[in-house]
């Protein structure tokens, strides 16, 4: 889907976010300091760049000054409200703090992406094809009448794609934290995307854990 | 009250009381002296007239009876040639009274108990006018009349209002010009005073690069030259808390972000077991750097841990054998040495040092870690025991060095030369801090030489 650009001297940190991205459909390059950073962003177009700020040789702020057109989100240790004021007003997208919860860095990513419009919006598994951009889904070339909360379940589990969710996660993010619904809204709503969709492999259930989309 | 309102009210109070207790003896002086001009006058008129009605008497006694009648027409020629002159007269033949001014009984009348040849003299008011009043008898054989002249001191009292006058107005004018005068000295005189106090007023507000500028050589610009001096003290000694202070925030900041950081991954990767669908050798990849940042987090903890039980715990001091120094370093170290082809010497000059063996051995463990990490392939690391004027570890190495820059910054905790290789080592960026600490505790200090590209050498002396 997107090209991701990481930069981040944590060997560990660097492939974790590298693995995950993987996962969900993004194609990734890796940097480890701000040198190698500036080198790859001559030679190639980014997406989007995943920057930690504390980098050998350039730091994160100075490299932002560097990049012109390329989506910014940091990536850092750095939780002090003055780090993350001159994090955002130098142009950055995002500002997330370690240590972060993986899906919230792919829901900031997606949110990112949407905003700059270079993602690709039409989304296809089995016969399913899913129309982000208009939300309209089809099955069998047919349009698929869906409820706006079966839509928005949907979508969680296309830009999560090969992540196992939990219900509660799943609650959190498809209904939104104010809902105070029971766990077993989901397994009903899932229930149904499977049969309307023809979903009943890709969606699998994950024991202890949740439900995966796979693909 | 202000300081300078009581100098402004003391000085002008001195000054009205002296100047009219000035002006009220000038005055009484001229008023005596005026008064003393009109009695020789007196005196001397009295005096000739006294002569001349008894003259007179005697004269008129001769050719005739001397009656009353003749005796009031005498009297009344000198009354009214001197009534002219403003002098009034009056004449007594022993009780009666021949001709005269005064209503007064005769009993009240003090000045007229004369005796022979005497002027008595007196002040009085008679209806509102003072008299200077003399009275005297006449020549013999007529020594039972008294003669009496009185002068209105009209001119004397009126000269002594009008000085009155002229003094009143003259004190309020003068009063007036010195209160102005006087304020705008007071206010030229306390303009360093002013600036102290607003001075002082900004530096506690923590204003403490204010300055006072007064240039006078009286007690201000002593007092304000200390107080700058004071001011300097206090800006060096809250410059030096706020570096303290500062310092603790960056270590503050460093230690959250070195926790952090292998928290993230442990946290990450354990989620992503979880939530990805694996082969067995992807787990085992995961699995392997959760291990990783948990040791490395142990090991955060650990070295902090023993920084602060070295800052907080007593030092015991024994001998510490540097063969058994040296055999420790060769076995501790045998296989990274190895394993880079690194030469390693030893030499011991001297036999014991005086310290706790564990911190010795941490130490001299640290600092050896940190050469083989300078070190390339194939390099060389020599270390010496020995005593020169003080006891000493030197510990020199062939390796990359430092630029002065990095010499600087290596003293300050989760500093590191080369980040990357140094947490590969499992380097958690405390090395040095807890060196500086345990030469410390020693009492002893560590110095550090090194030219980049050429290697280090470090410096341990002990006191």
């Amino acid at each position: 889907m997107a090209n991701i650009l990481i930069v981040d001297d944590e060997e560990a940190i660097n492939e974790l976010v590298k693995l995950n991205l993987k996962l969900v459909g993004h194609v990734c390059d890796q940097a480890y300091d701000g040198k190698e950073a500036l080198k790859m962003l001559e030679n190639n177009r980014y997406d989007l760049i995943l920057l930690d700020v504390m980098l050998p040789s350039i730091s994160g702020f100075d490299m932002m000054k560097q990049i012109k057109d390329t989506p910014v989100i940091f990536m850092t240790a750095k939780d002090r409200i003055e780090d993350k004021i001159q994090g955002l007003t130098s142009g950055a997208e995002d500002y997330i703090v370690k240590p972060f919860e993986i899906l919230e860095l792919i829901a900031r990513i997606n949110i990112v992406l949407r905003r700059n419009k270079t993602e690709n919006v039409v989304f296809q598994i089995g016969d399913m094809v899913m129309d982000q951009e208009s939300k309209v889904v089809r099955y069998k070339e047919e349009v698929v009448d869906l409820t706006p909360q079966e839509y928005s379940l949907l979508e969680v589990f296309v830009l999560n794609k090969n992540l196992a969710l939990s219900r509660e996660k799943l609650l959190e993010l498809a209904w939104g934290y104010e809902y105070e619904g029971d766990t077993r809204t989901v397994d009903v709503h899932v229930q149904k995307l499977r049969k309307k969709l023809g979903l009943e492999e890709q969606i699998k259930t994950v024991y202890k854990v949740g439900y995966r989309l796979e693909v | 009250m202000k300081f300078w309102q009581k100098v402004f009210i003391s000085v002008l109070l001195l000054f009205v009381v002296t100047f009219n207790v000035g002006m009220f003896i000038v005055m009484h002086y001229t008023y005596q002296e005026q008064l003393n001009s009109v009695k020789q006058r007196a005196r001397a008129e009295a005096y000739f007239l006294r002569n001349s009605i008894s003259n007179d008497f005697t004269n008129l006694e001769a050719t005739s009876i001397l009656s009353k009648d003749k005796k009031q027409n005498i009297y009344r020629s000198y009354a009214s040639y001197y009534e002219k002159q403003n002098v009034y007269l009056e004449l007594w033949s022993g009780t009666s009274r021949i001709g005269g001014y005064f209503d007064k009984e005769r009993d009240k009348r003090e000045e007229l108990n004369t005796e022979d040849n005497m002027q008595n003299l007196v002040i009085r008011k008679e209806n509102g006018t003072s008299l200077l009043i003399l009275a005297c008898n006449l020549k013999e054989p007529y020594e039972n009349h008294i003669l009496v002249t009185a002068y209105p001191l009209t001119e004397v009292m009126n000269s002594r209002r009008q000085l009155v006058q002229i003094i009143i107005g003259v004190d309020v004018v003068l009063t007036v010009v010195l209160g102005g005068m006087l304020y705008l000295i007071l206010h030229k005189l306390m303009k360093p005073l002013r600036q102290l106090t607003v001075a002082t007023e900004e530096i506690g507000k923590g204003k403490w690069e204010k300055r006072i500028t007064i240039t006078t050589k009286d007690e201000f610009g002593d007092l304000a030259r200390k107080f700058n001096g004071m001011s300097d003290k206090i800006e060096e000694t809250i410059g030096l808390l706020q570096e303290e202070s500062d310092k603790k925030q960056q270590l503050i900041d460093n230690l959250a972000h070195e926790m952090r950081t292998p928290l993230t991954s442990i946290s990450g990767y354990a989620d992503y077991i979880r939530m990805a669908s694996l082969s067995e050798e992807e787990k085992i990849h995961a699995l392997n750097y959760i291990i990783a940042e948990s040791k490395r987090l142990e090991k955060l903890s650990r070295t902090l841990l023993m920084i602060v039980d070295i800052r907080e715990g007593t030092l015991v001091k024994e001998e510490v054998s540097t063969s058994q120094l040296k055999q420790y370093i060769c076995d501790l170290f045998s296989n990274i040495l190895n394993e880079k082809e690194i030469e390693l010497h030893v030499e011991c000059d001297i036999e014991n040092f005086l310290g706790s063996e564990a911190l010795l051995q941490i130490l001299v463990g640290n600092l050896i870690e940190n050469a083989i990490r300078a070190c390339e392939q194939g390099g060389r690391i020599q270390i010496t025991f020995g005593k020169k004027e003080q006891e000493y570890i030197q510990i020199v190495d062939n390796g990359v060095g430092m630029k002065p820059e990095e010499l600087k910054k290596i003293q300050e905790p989760f500093y590191r030369i080369d980040k990357a290789r140094s947490r590969k080592n499992g380097g958690v960026g405390l090395g040095v801090t807890l060196c500086n600490q345990i030469v410390k505790l020693h009492g002893g200090e560590l110095q550090y030489d090194s030219v980049y590209g050429q290697g280090t050498t470090v410096w341990v002396y002990w006191n």
